[in-house]
């Protein structure tokens, strides 16, 4: 980077070239020191954005993470949906879909931000003040953003990119055309830094968003960091019927009931398809309500055991594994060991009791003593997994509002 | 295409019209068209410099010298200079936001796994203390990132000791294991090698009873011995203390967090040693932190669920939880109204249509004087109700570290349980004026001392830590139970 400059030396004549030459040396020394500045912030923004692509591939795969006993009908990816059929518009950023958008691309522009804490100490932590670190160390602060934009614009969608908070925060939006009158957004998803925020058309200079974090930045610590580093706002229209389908689904079978788990909203119904293949929907399914698996049956037996601990009970074929469970004399839980011998060398070490599973045989080990007490087995029967379907309908009676589906999924009972 | 001079913020752009800006209004022209032309001008010399530096006026050759011709070049690149300056702190501030919002944006989603994999369903009800959405009320602290609640936390100092690679560590390194020490994640201290023995060493005596570890990556990293010692004399075992043959350190560690944490009673060490092994491919071993840290807390602490509304009915209630008999413990309890509240123990439990969970923690101050004796009492068990009566007991300070105790007992007719571990050697027993033979009494790995043969009155005497099992009563502060998950199952 360094550039050869001529050196003068102690009585030598002046030369204006040789003085030209000095000054064009340290310009073009100057103007490789900014040319590296500039491939330096070229690269770091190139690969901040490479690296920003995979976390968000990541953030997708971890909404797959799977919550025990349960099926995911997700929007948060295109992976389960039925493209094809689906007329309903799907953000997949913020996981949510909607009736199919009409947007009017706006141009927001903002002119200014500002931010105050509830409490605790604030500092910015950039140049241009989107980002806020708040020190508390007394309760969780109360962060306020309230954004001008450069004119009046009508908005009802607004998607703003936040410096991400850990666990559940409390988001709410609200606008205003005039600073004194708020219209808060009538509803608002965040997903992970992303946020969507819908609201109903209305003329909008002013964007005030409140943030309540639910944990510091760090664990234990009592930094707070608020952010809102980018923000686009579009004035939407919606169609007033809009569907939204999935792929059939593979479920296991854990229990003779499930429940649909999802928003109760109106303009929102679900229909599910069972073992149906697609196409054969249900009556419309309300969430939270037993819903019967087809063909899984659930039985109880009572009975003792033979002098060697084998229970008297005969497991039909299609018992669901995993669906077994033993309950002694005492209503004790008795866990059950898959492949357990009976023979084990070792079983006579055991500390607790078992109900070792071998083939269709429960032997209860280490055999009690007597053997005459009361034992109960509940197991189910029928196929170990079904397939399940959702179709979203939703539906509206004003096209400047629209019901938004969040995601659902289906939750043993 | 991205230029730099595009960027609004860029440095070199702003300064040059925060200049100009003041020459604008330094100027004093006739007509406003003269002004427009002029600012035109002004702005357009700005845009066409760019990202560049300014171009130098050239010093004409055969000309009389000009101070301006020197000095109006020597400024110009003194504000470059200046400008660059500014530059190079707009590009560091920038990529530390960047750097700021992708960790944010990494929390943030490690946050959202955990809290899937700890998630409550209609069948059951899972506590992980990973964060606080079915919590309604607690006095107790809970460690995010551990996944831990325990008694009102005090204070917590973070100790530094001396770390040093032990002789029996097997394989090598180029780093320093002292950078595990910042505290921070961002240094990689890697061993090559299946095993790591970590000595670490205290300038003085402190009271411990936290370690956490960051490996860089999860490839079946344990902690396979874990020894605490107070003066070099007394060695503890953590992990026999904690009923645990090691300590894996992979993602469940810290509950997805990243990190493993360790805690176990508090102790008072001089020296430590730790052994971590890889039972992988006995390659390498990459850390990113170790600390030891000193917790105290208050004597009790309660967390209270919110109202939750399933599972009901007969369901299976599992804690994991560390508790110290008789020092600290948690007790468990369920309510139908928020409001009176029904102890529970592990096992099959009934739960209505609404219920809360409650956990209290509690310290017994009495358990911890009780420790202070040298022998345990033993009114409460029957084995040793009419085994001997302590007759006297006194305590002679030998140095800082290691006193000696004199104990007078008759009635022998059991063992006696000593509460302290003789420094080995030092045990001395006596009847009357004569010493006994070291085979007509037996002291075992639990510090029972039995006698072989009839004794009557003996004069027991040992050298033991001043800051061992005796020095427990000022341990008491640093006891707590820890609750690790509380699952109520259908």
């Amino acid at each position: 980077m360094s550039t050869v400059v001529p050196v003068f030396s102690m009585g030598e004549s002046a030369s204006a070239s040789q003085m030209n030459l000095v000054f064009s040396g340290l310009q073009s020394q100057g103007n490789a020191v900014l040319q590296t500045l500039s491939e330096i912030q070229l690269t770091t923004l190139v690969d901040y954005q490479r690296r920003l692509t995979a976390l968000n591939a990541r953030r997708q795969r971890a909404a797959r993470v799977l919550v025990y006993g349960t099926t995911g009908f997700l929007v948060s990816d295109f992976c389960d949906i039925d493209q094809g059929t689906t007329t309903a518009t799907v953000r997949a950023d913020t996981a949510s879909a909607t009736l199919r958008e009409r947007s009017i691309p706006g141009q927001v522009e903002v002119i200014s931000t500002t931010f105050t804490s509830s409490s605790g100490t604030i500092q910015s932590i950039d140049a241009n003040n989107t980002l806020f670190s708040v020190y508390n160390s007394v309760g969780i602060p109360t962060g306020t953003f309230v954004l001008t934009l450069a004119e009046i614009t009508d908005i009802s969608l607004l998607t703003i990119d936040i410096s991400a908070l850990s666990s559940s925060p409390t988001i709410t939006v609200s606008v205003s055309g005039n600073g004194l009158t708020w219209v808060p957004a009538s509803s608002v998803k965040l997903s992970g830094y992303q946020m969507n925020a819908w609201l109903p058309l209305t003329p909008v200079k002013y964007v005030r968003v409140v943030m309540v974090p639910s944990q510091p930045d760090n664990m234990g610590g009592s930094t707070y960091t608020f952010g809102i580093t980018d923000l686009t706002g579009t004035e939407v229209s919606y169609n007033l019927v809009s569907d939204l389908y999935f792929n059939d689904l593979s479920v296991a079978v854990s229990s003779i009931t499930v429940q649909l788990v999802a928003n109760k909203a109106p303009g929102i119904t679900y229909y599910l398809s069972l073992n149906g293949s697609g196409g054969s929907y249900s009556a419309a399914v309300v969430p939270n309500t037993p819903i019967a698996l087809p063909g899984v049956h659930a039985t109880t037996w009572n009975g003792g055991m033979s002098s060697s601990g084998v229970l008297d009970v005969t497991l039909p074929g299609n018992v669901i594994p995993g669906s077994i469970s033993v309950t002694g004399p005492s209503s004790e839980v008795i866990p059950i060991v898959p492949g357990l011998s009976a023979s084990d060398l070792n079983i006579a070490n055991l500390f607790n009791t078992y109900a070792s599973l071998v083939g269709s045989v429960l032997t209860v080990l280490p055999v009690p003593s007597p053997t005459t007490g009361a034992y109960s087995v509940t197991y189910l029967t029928g196929p170990s997994s079904i397939t399940a379907s959702l179709w979203v309908h939703l539906a509206t009676l004003n096209s400047t509002t629209t019901p938004i589906f969040t995601g659902a999924y289906l939750e043993a009972l | 295409m991205f230029t730099t001079i595009t960027d609004p913020d860029n440095a070199l752009l702003v300064n040059r019209l925060g200049r100009i800006q003041a020459q604008v209004q330094a100027l004093s022209l006739s007509t406003r068209e003269d002004y427009m032309a002029q600012l035109i001008s002004m702005v357009n010399a700005v845009i066409n410099n760019g990202y560049q530096m300014q171009s130098p006026t050239l010093i004409t050759s055969q000309t009389p010298a000009s101070v301006g011709d020197f000095v109006n070049v020597m400024l110009a690149l003194n504000t470059d200079c200046g400008d660059i300056a500014d530059e190079i702190a707009r590009l560091e501030n920038n990529a530390s936001v960047l750097y700021n919002l992708s960790a944010a944006i990494q929390n943030s989603m490690r946050q959202q796994m955990r809290e899937a994999i700890y998630e409550s369903t209609a069948n059951q009800f899972v506590e992980g203390f990973i964060n606080q959405n079915q919590m309604s009320s607690s006095t107790a602290t809970v460690d995010f990132v551990a996944g831990t609640a325990s008694a009102t936390l005090i204070k917590e100092t973070v100790l530094s000791p001396t770390l040093s690679v032990g002789l029996n560590s097997v394989g090598t390194t180029a780093d320093s294991i002292g950078s595990l020490q910042t505290g921070t994640s961002i240094n990689l201290f890697t061993w090559t090698g299946e095993l790591l023995e970590i000595i670490v060493v205290f300038p003085s005596p402190a009271i411990v009873n936290r370690l956490v570890v960051v490996p860089d990556d999860y490839k079946g990293y344990e902690i396979t011995s874990m020894t605490a010692s107070p003066d070099g004399s007394l060695f503890t075992d953590v992990l026999a203390v904690l009923g645990v043959p090691s300590i894996v350190l992979d993602a469940t560690g810290g509950k997805y967090s990243g990190s493993t944490v360790v805690d176990f009673p508090a102790l008072t060490v001089s020296s430590m040693r730790i052994v971590l092994e890889n039972r992988v491919d006995g390659t390498t071993i990459p850390l990113r932190s170790l600390s030891l840290t000193q917790r105290s807390y208050q004597a009790t602490a309660s967390i209270t669920s919110s109202c939750q509304t399933a599972p009901t009915g007969l369901v299976a209630f599992e804690v994991d939880q560390q508790v110290s008999s008789p020092y600290v413990s948690i007790t468990h309890q369920v309510s139908q109204d928020g409001v009176n509240f029904t102890t529970i123990v592990p096992g099959l439990v009934t739960l209505a249509a609404n219920w809360w969970y409650r956990a209290l923690f509690g310290r017994s101050a009495s358990a911890f004087q009780a420790s202070a004796q040298p022998i345990q009492p033993t009114t409460a068990d029957p084995g040793y109700s009419s085994g001997f009566t302590l007759v006297s007991s006194s305590t002679t300070s030998i140095s800082l570290t290691t006193m000696e105790r004199n104990l007078v007992i008759n009635n022998i007719t059991g063992p006696i349980p000593l509460r302290e571990t003789p420094i080995p050697g030092t045990l001395s027993v006596r009847q009357g004026t004569v010493y006994l033979t070291p085979s007509q009494y037996a002291l075992d790995s639990n510090n029972n001392l039995t006698f072989l043969s009839a004794v009557s009155t003996v004069t027991v005497t040992y050298q033991t830590a001043m800051a061992g099992p005796a020095n427990l009563a000022t341990l008491q502060s640093y006891y707590t139970a820890i609750l690790r998950q509380v699952r109520f199952t259908a």
